[in-house]
């Protein structure tokens, strides 16, 4: 008969090796495999020289006049909207982009990047260019996570508009609806 | 069925007898080790994407961001370990502790996102549903098909392997 007492002594022992051995392989795979969880430092400002209008002047409302760090405010995003400077970004669920989002955003979420895969929308998009993520806004972490898919995708001048898509649509700013078997990206 | 030729010809042990328990044993750990060694896979294939689903619980805090890279990495690989030896009943009841153990957990973060009123998705299982099938953001469903797997780990820590696994045949064989 197989000794039920030892069965029952072993078991904890041995689910403390599967744990050790799994802590110790986990723990050297953590080591050889980078991971990124936050974003590398300001976007770069490669367009920060002002845009004068005229002789000695500049217009005040080109977003090229302000320094923007990687989370920007609401005006700051409608601002290189207006100005076409950047595209649009929209990183919210697929069944929350097609019933409204900024007209000519793309929407690109971080399950379009599984298993390290190249989104399609990127052959549309210039890493050169400027890039606005939203979100729901709130304490959504999507635009985040796009944005470092983006950062380790080659994109150098990535924002995060703050507010998110909710603030935008309060602000009383254009919103348009696509249907599910148009393309994702409409820019 | 064994015949009598591969065990109890040696003299050493009894050979059991493999019944419906048996069988019933061998298909839940076949379906526990399974549901673990695929959840692991795609974990292991794409951690990024898997440290991000760990963000998203929002049960570890922002400053403790290096136990989000060790629980990416470390919590693939005891699915791996877990879901290999269950497979082939080896320290059955040792893994089906450690897979009671990390569904349990699973269960609790389930349960918060839902408490919390998150709306994220698993990251359990990449792009593919899992065994209940669920789509979209965590919900009920996620939680019966964790609990669903909760009890299966637990019945196989209670009950064992069965007779049809490595840990029998070593048994049998003394090993």
């Amino acid at each position: 008969m197989a000794c039920v007492a030892c069965e029952w002594t072993r078991t904890p022992i041995r689910a403390l090796a599967i744990l050790g051995i799994a802590g110790l392989i986990g723990t050297a795979h953590s080591l050889r495999t980078p991971i990124q969880l936050e974003l590398k430092g300001a976007a770069p400002e490669p367009s920060l020289a002002p845009a004068p209008t005229g002789p000695g002047q500049s217009d005040p409302a080109s977003p090229r006049e302000e320094t923007l760090g990687v989370r920007i405010t609401l005006d700051q995003a409608r601002r290189l909207y207006d100005s076409g400077e950047a595209d649009f970004i929209d990183a919210r669920e697929p069944h929350e982009f097609q019933p409204g989002h900024i007209p000519g955003a793309y929407n690109l979420t971080q399950a379009d990047f599984l298993g390290g895969k190249t989104p399609e929308a990127l052959e549309f998009l210039d890493p050169a260019r400027r890039v606005v993520i939203y979100c729901g806004g709130g304490e959504c972490h999507a635009s985040e996570n796009v944005a470092i898919l983006l950062q380790q995708a080659g994109f150098t001048s990535i924002h995060i508009m703050e507010a998110g898509f909710p603030m935008w649509v309060e602000a009383g700013y254009e919103v348009e609806a696509s249907s599910a078997d148009e393309p994702e990206g409409n820019g | 069925m064994m015949t009598n030729g591969s065990c109890c010809a040696t003299g050493q042990r009894a050979c059991p007898a493999i019944g419906i328990g048996a069988v019933a044993l061998l298909a839940l750990r076949t379906f526990i080790g399974g549901v673990f060694l695929y959840a692991a896979a795609v974990k292991l294939q794409d951690p990024q994407q898997f440290a991000f689903a760990i963000r998203a619980y929002r049960i570890i805090p922002d400053d403790a961001l290096h136990l989000v890279t060790l629980g990416t990495f470390i919590v693939p690989w005891v699915e791996l370990i877990a879901g290999a030896l269950l497979v082939i009943g080896l320290w059955g009841r040792a893994s089906a502790l450690v897979a009671t153990g990390l569904m349990a957990f699973f269960v609790y973060a389930v349960w918060s996102v839902i408490a919390r009123d998150l709306s994220i998705t698993c990251g359990c299982f990449g792009k593919l549903k899992g065994p209940f099938g669920c789509e979209g953001p965590i919900g009920a469903c996620k939680l019966a098909e964790n609990l669903t797997l909760l009890a299966s780990a637990l019945a196989l820590t209670a009950f064992g392997p069965g007779s049809i696994s490595v840990d029998s045949l070593c048994r049998r064989k003394a090993c």
